[in-house]
């Protein structure tokens, strides 16, 4: 079970599938530490979308957080 | 040769070298009035408060020292006055009749604490002057029993001299209720002959009367009248209280099992190591007025350094505290570095070394710390990871190259621009060269490169040493001809670093006449590459004056010179950081005319025009501001773009080797992202990289509602983002944004990069 999930409303569709993004189960890694996570994924080829707010987000604090260990 | 030559700074994990480090910095070294004064009284703080017109805290700093504050502040003489700074500058702050102001205007006796503990020890004191009644105040303050034997019928001794003159009795007999209110016990008209008697009813005695002499002196639990340490002549009642304070606490520590003596240099009057900045002192005479009398305490400081270096005031400590955190932080096994920042956004440029009189050089406990970072595998990968790979494309095939002068077989000499002056003028180290050969007719090779410094920075030797054998290997190549500077960083690390003998460019061309004959008023700043090369610092000089400049000389600017923002890696570690270093540079080159700059050190000129000051490269002004000089600070982006164009133009013109042309991508970017780019440290090439990986693969998302794509890529320990849309021409970027963890779908077979 995933400790976050993203849970905003994601508009973007897969590219080459044509398909909405729904939640999947996607492992978030970083110098050693692994953090299981839920993020808007293609449910057919399985393109992980990582939105901005996320990845400066959140994202960007755990690895300051990490690279300071 | 400075105090801090002999210490081993590298081996800054060790506690020997912490506390040798420590002890050159004077920063938390008491006032030298508060040293020398034998109670230790803060007369620095309290000149500060009264100065505010606060008398009721400055009185708390004064009564805080003092056992009988009213009692000593009509009779102190203020030894304190005999090592004031001020002294020399219009006669040392009056410090005694301040102390009289704040009794009579303030003053109250110290009071008893609320719960008062209680010491199974019993102490009996023989006479009741000053040194029995101080002495009778610590002990019974401490929780001890006291008793004092007085000979006469009243307490004071030697005061009585001096009541009603100069101590009015109303005051003596006022301050003097402490001992009431701490149960002392006093015996008037009591002459104690037998001394070891007395002891068969108590656990120690202090003989505090000159009537009973050289007697029981060795026996440990009789304390002499007089304590034998502190600075001499010493008279006067602060001295008696001193004694009475300091034989009270050897009692003190008798009874606790504690060494008598170890420890207490400090007690008692000395002289402080507090260095004080005594430049700009001007002389000021004693005021009758008490407020401004206070304000005459020039508050004496050691922060020398601290107000001259933006990256020193960014985290508001002083060396000493500084070389502390760097210490705990390299020592915690477990748990966050919360120094590792600090550590990596010092620009290592040494004006703290040159301003410090013990010559702390905070530049290198800086790089030993990163060195044992990097080398304990502690450094943070993002730290420093920009900058390296800005290296190590210097030192790739885009830019580096090392040729003898087309058409010869040997190199009189090798042209060394450095790896930034080609990132952002390479228009102008293409005339440079091209001056240079028709100046040395037997040849002038072309060396484009890194020296490595940018490796030495980050505290990665082996990348330094990586980048020093290609450099090494090249010029052998070419038969070790002599190199020729154009960066005085360059020119410093092939002296220390490669232990090379180098020549600087300006030294050959400041015999030269420049074309351009514009005469201007220009402040020079020295970079930090050539803090101690006075060499350098005179060729430079000459050059500006063929070049008709007029430089203002101020002697604050030269080995003590302010620091760009640019060296240690600082901009790539926090750029907000180094954007402070620059603006406290610029605020002392300001002085007290706003002149232009004129620099020797491209980067220099590139973090002060970023800040919107007028500043010249002196090689832009000796080879004449033609259009095709830039002029201004290159983006991340564009300074490869620039090594790149240079290397194949210069291949081309002056070789005549065909060279490709590369795969031009045309981004759309509008000036705001492209700040945000800059800022994120994401370059064009990262976006084409993006970009080249989805069209490739089709692997992108789409919004439905404006068709923009969004893609990303992985080339290396980042992942980039991009959303993008293909238009006619090129591609219009709409937003890029990169994270540094990565990331695989779990739950199915198709991974998620």
């Amino acid at each position: 079970m995933a400790d976050y999930q993203y849970d905003e409303e994601v508009k973007l569709l897969c590219g080459k599938c044509d398909l909405p993004l729904e939640t999947r189960s996607v492992t978030l890694s970083y110098m050693d530490s692994a953090f299981p996570v839920g993020l808007p994924a293609c449910p057919k080829c399985g393109m992980v979308y990582i939105p901005e707010a996320l990845a400066r987000g959140r994202m960007l604090h755990v690895e300051k957080s990490l690279e300071d260990k | 040769m400075t105090k801090f030559d002999s210490i081993h700074s590298e081996n800054i994990t060790s506690q020997e070298v912490l506390h040798q480090l420590e002890a050159l910095c004077t920063a938390e070294e008491p006032a030298a009035c508060t040293a020398m004064c034998p109670l230790h009284v803060d007369a620095r703080g309290m000149c500060r408060l009264m100065g505010e017109g606060d008398f009721q805290s400055a009185f708390k700093i004064y009564q805080k020292q003092v056992p009988f504050p009213l009692i000593l502040a009509y009779t102190c003489n203020a030894p304190c006055k005999k090592s004031c700074i001020r002294k020399d500058y219009g006669g040392a702050v009056d410090v005694d009749k301040l102390e009289r102001k704040l009794a009579e205007t303030v003053g109250k006796p110290r009071k008893a604490p609320v719960f008062l503990q209680r010491k199974n020890k019993k102490v009996a004191i023989i006479g009741g002057g000053v040194r029995g009644m101080s002495a009778a105040h610590d002990l019974a303050r401490k929780g001890y029993s006291v008793i004092i034997y007085e000979k006469s019928n009243v307490l004071g001794g030697k005061l009585w001299e001096l009541i009603p003159e100069q101590l009015p009795l109303e005051v003596f007999e006022r301050d003097q209720t402490i001992l009431r209110d701490l149960k002392v016990k006093i015996e008037y008209g009591a002459e104690i002959k037998n001394v070891p008697a007395l002891l068969e009813e108590v656990d120690g005695v202090y003989i505090a009367t000159s009537s009973i002499k050289g007697l029981f002196e060795d026996y440990k639990m009789i304390v002499p009248r007089e304590c034998k340490i502190g600075l001499r002549p010493r008279n006067g009642i602060v001295y008696e209280m001193f004694d009475g304070r300091y034989s009270g606490a050897t009692l003190d520590r008798l009874f606790q099992g504690v060494n008598l003596e170890v420890g207490r240099e400090k007690e008692g009057s000395y002289r402080t190591s507090l260095l004080t900045n005594q430049k700009n002192l001007s002389v000021e005479h004693p005021k009758d007025e008490v407020i401004e009398e206070a304000q005459r305490c020039i508050q004496c400081k050691c922060e020398m350094c601290v107000e001259k270096c933006g990256f020193l005031q960014e985290y508001g400590k002083n060396p000493r505290q500084y070389v502390r955190e760097v210490y705990n932080n390299l020592s915690i096994a477990m748990g966050t570095h919360h120094a590792n920042k600090m550590i990596n956004t010092c620009a290592l440029c040494r004006q703290c070394e040159a301003i410090c009189p013990n010559g702390l050089d905070m530049s290198k406990v800086f790089l030993a710390a990163r060195e044992k970072m990097v080398e304990t595998k502690k450094m943070p990968p993002s730290a420093f990871e920009f900058g390296l790979l800005d290296m190590e494309h210097s030192m790739s095939e885009s830019h580096f190259l090392v040729k003898h002068q087309a058409g010869f077989d040997s190199s009189k000499v090798l042209f060394f621009p450095g790896c930034q002056l080609t990132a952002s003028e390479p228009d102008l180290v293409k005339a440079i060269y091209q001056d240079l050969c028709g100046r040395i007719p037997e040849g002038v090779g072309l060396f484009l490169s890194c020296c490595g410094i940018l490796g030495k920075w980050a505290g990665d030797k082996e990348v330094f040493e990586k980048v020093k054998s290609q450099v090494v290997r090249g010029w052998e190549e070419l038969g070790k001809p002599k190199i020729l500077t154009a960066c005085p960083t360059c020119n410093e690390t092939f002296k220390k670093e490669y232990g090379m003998e180098v020549e600087s460019l300006f030294e050959i061309l400041k015999e030269c006449q420049s074309k351009e004959q514009e005469k201007k008023r220009m402040v020079l700043h020295h970079a930090c590459g050539a803090r101690y090369d006075g060499e350098m610092k005179e060729s430079v000089l000459q050059l500006a004056n063929n070049c008709q400049l007029e430089i203002t000389g101020r002697d604050d600017l030269q080995e003590e010179s302010p620091c760009c923002g640019y060296g240690g890696l600082a901009s790539i570690a926090d750029e907000d950081v180094a954007d402070h270093i620059t603006e406290v540079s610029l605020e002392q080159l300001s002085g007290e005319e706003e002149l232009p700059i004129l620099t020797y050190c491209v980067n220099c000129r590139d973090r002060f025009l970023k800040k919107g000051r007028e500043s010249w490269h002196i090689l832009e002004v000796f080879y004449g501001k033609t259009d095709k000089i830039r002029h201004c600070s290159p983006t991340w982006s564009e300074r490869r773009e620039n090594r790149e164009t240079l290397k194949r133009e210069i291949l081309r013109e002056l070789w005549e080797v065909e060279v490709k042309e590369q795969e031009k991508y045309n981004l759309i970017i509008d000036e705001e992202l492209e700040r945000k780019l800059e800022k994120t440290h994401i370059l064009h090439s990262d976006i084409v990289a993006v970009i080249k990986h989805a069209e490739k693969t089709k692997e992108r998302l789409i919004d439905p509602e404006n068709g923009h794509f969004t893609a990303y890529h992985r080339p290396g320990n980042v992942t980039f983002w991009v959303e993008y849309l293909v238009e006619s021409g090129g591609y219009h970027i709409y937003n890029a944004y990169s994270h540094r963890m990565d990331f695989i779908l779990d739950d199915s077979i198709t991974k998620g990069r």
